[in-house]
């Protein structure tokens, strides 16, 4: 009886010790996945990096905007895909040479805008109209064209 | 044996006073937290107060203030009076600055008196003090200045715009207001104006089933719009069953052979063209990239931290900065000198438009009187003063002084001028002293490279491309 208990509590504190590790990983993964500079390793991303540090928001992530944060598991399920998808996309040359945003990446950003902002845009309908990005073009990517 | 004093505070056991120390320790940091939070609290002001329900036919703009302070602050600023290069709201006489108006709307009341609009605020006080309004005028008149129109309408049906002018007048308490845009209940925005409800309809369209973006443009469509009063009942109507554009508009005009007045100079069969600020700025590079008339007519502005719509619907010119600015990053004194290039050509050309329409009222005049004057030819002259004139007036009544649609107002005023000059031509041919026999008439095909009419014998030779 004693040996039994013994040898569960050991394998107890093996799984946990391997889990708090793994979450550990992941937890420092995402975060070093979400910075700025990680981001910009693809060159393609010189200028959204070099516009980014240069404005108001330099001082959040790349992730802050561009990730669902709604749900720390929907956030990386999104990081991860999407992210797959750069990298593959990038690897392979397929690159385009403008950047447009798609339409699923222009309702996450529109969600942060407005999860930051909330207290600024409690008097105003920030649905159905146009997104926050529409008329604040120059946020924080500076200027770049912008379908209506 | 002495007794030993108590000491004080009592020593008790170790983990008596650990205890004792975790409370306080427990206490200051309950404490600290505390104050960081009340620190952390948001700056700015209070969140709106929720809308508990107004009354469904609420006009008074104070009741709906209780709700939006805010908004009904910067909606009193449409009290205020002041000019910008080309328009404002100071209520001064057209006809003053541009006395050629007085002979293009001789025989109509815009020849009388034409005053520059203000504010919405001033809606009844100015329809009533207006002199085009007469005993004559009929109850349509106030179709775009009170919600008592529109309820009235909703109640008596079509009926109602046939009533003299003077029956509504004491039912009139308010000028445009909330109301007029807003759902009491929901604050949604809506169209209240019927002529736009049913202008839509014969399209197929519910208009108050548009997307939010599109209502930001048709809440103030509804009224910025041309229009014209059916014959018999007077019903205001929208004459855009062919399109939104002037040509689309004059032939809609023409094929129902409708006018406006019939100009005693001339004996022209006339259109007047009223405020097409919505048909003028559809199709325009920023309609068409996703600009509302809200979005530069009542821009969000910034009170603290929070950002509401300000309700002062003025000239974007005195507000650039929350206008213009957060889509266009150029410097203000550029996007002003933008602005007034765009006007100073348009009114340049509008003034140009106007003068030639007046040479073509004073040769179809003269050429009337002549002796053995050719009719029917000077019936076509009036045909082209007509349309001439309706073009011009397309970009007169119009207030952005091209800024709009810079494109289509350049090229509605060239047809303007155009058309009046067919008109003069015509009427000096119709009288037999035609203006220059070269200019007259000549098919398009038969203009070679250098641009020269030639003989109707000759074959044009086109070069091959080198």
């Amino acid at each position: 009886m004693l040996n039994k208990s013994r040898t569960w509590g050991k394998i107890a504190i093996i799984i946990s010790s391997f889990l708090a590790l793994a979450l550990v990983a992941s937890f420092t993964t995402v975060r070093m996945t979400e910075s700025p500079h990680f981001c910009a390793s693809c060159h393609v991303m010189q200028p959204m990096y070099e516009t980014h540090l240069q404005s108001t928001h330099s001082s959040i992530t790349c992730n802050d905007c561009h990730t669902p944060q709604d749900n720390y598991l929907k956030k990386v399920a999104y990081k991860g895909i999407s992210g797959t998808w750069d990298a593959y996309v990038y690897f392979t040359g397929q690159s385009p040479q403008i950047f447009e945003t798609k339409e699923n990446s222009k309702e996450i950003i529109q969600a942060n805008c407005i999860r930051c902002h909330q207290d600024t845009v409690d008097a105003i309908k920030t649905t159905g109209g146009k997104k926050c990005f529409q008329c604040h073009r120059n946020t924080p990517h500076g200027e770049r064209s912008q379908k209506g | 044996m002495l007794p030993v004093p108590p000491q004080y505070p009592p020593r008790g056991k170790k983990s008596e006073r650990m205890n004792a120390l975790n409370k306080k320790l427990i206490l200051l940091t309950l404490l600290t937290v505390l104050l960081f939070a009340a620190g952390c609290t948001t700056q700015g002001q209070a969140p709106q107060k929720k809308l508990t329900g107004l009354n469904p036919g609420e006009e008074d703009p104070a009741v709906w203030g209780k709700y939006y302070p805010r908004q009904y602050e910067s909606y009193l600023k449409n009290k205020e009076e002041s000019k910008t290069e080309f328009g404002g709201s100071v209520r001064e006489s057209h006809l003053d600055k541009k006395p050629y108006l007085r002979v293009l709307f001789k025989g109509y009341g815009f020849g009388e008196d034409y005053n520059e609009e203000r504010g919405h605020f001033y809606a009844v006080t100015d329809v009533k003090e207006i002199k085009r309004i007469t005993p004559k005028s009929a109850a349509s008149c106030w179709n775009c200045k009170t919600p008592t129109a529109p309820k009235q309408i909703a109640k008596e049906g079509v009926s109602w715009y046939k009533k003299p002018f003077a029956a509504v007048t004491k039912d009139v308490k308010h000028p445009i207001t909330c109301w007029d845009c807003h759902d009491p209940k929901t604050m949604n925005l809506r169209v209240t104006r019927q002529n736009m409800i049913n202008a839509f309809k014969r399209q197929g369209k519910d208009v108050n089933a548009s997307t939010r973006k599109e209502m930001r443009t048709y809440v103030c469509a509804q009224c910025h719009n041309e229009y014209y009063f059916d014959k018999d009942t007077k019903e205001v109507i929208n004459p855009w069953d062919n399109g939104l554009n002037p040509r689309n508009i004059v032939d809609y005009y023409d094929n129902k052979k409708f006018s406006d007045w019939k100009h005693p100079q001339s004996g022209t069969e006339m259109l007047k063209m009223q405020h097409p600020e919505y048909e003028m700025f559809s199709g325009s590079v920023h309609q068409t990239s996703g600009v509302a008339c809200a979005d530069c007519h009542m821009p969000y502005v910034l009170e603290g931290y929070n950002k509401y719509s300000s309700h002062w619907m003025t000239s974007p010119v005195k507000n650039l900065d929350v206008s213009c600015k957060p889509c266009h990053r150029q410097t203000t004194q550029w996007l002003k000198t933008r602005i007034h290039d765009i006007q100073v050509r348009t009114n340049e050309t509008l003034d140009i438009a106007g003068e030639e329409n007046v040479r073509a009222i004073r040769a179809i005049q003269t050429a009337a009187d002549t002796q053995g004057v050719d009719t029917a030819k000077l019936a076509e002259a009036r045909k082209y003063h007509r349309t001439g004139q309706a073009y011009w007036d397309w970009v007169s009544a119009e207030n952005s002084m091209g800024f709009h649609n810079s494109t289509k107002a350049l090229h509605t005023l060239s047809l303007a001028i155009n058309n009046a000059r067919q008109a003069q031509v015509l009427a000096a041919e119709a009288a037999g002293k035609p203006l220059n026999p070269s200019i007259v008439d000549i098919p398009k095909k038969q203009i070679d490279q250098t641009g020269e009419p030639k003989q109707p014998e000759d074959k044009v030779k086109v070069p091959k491309q080198p």
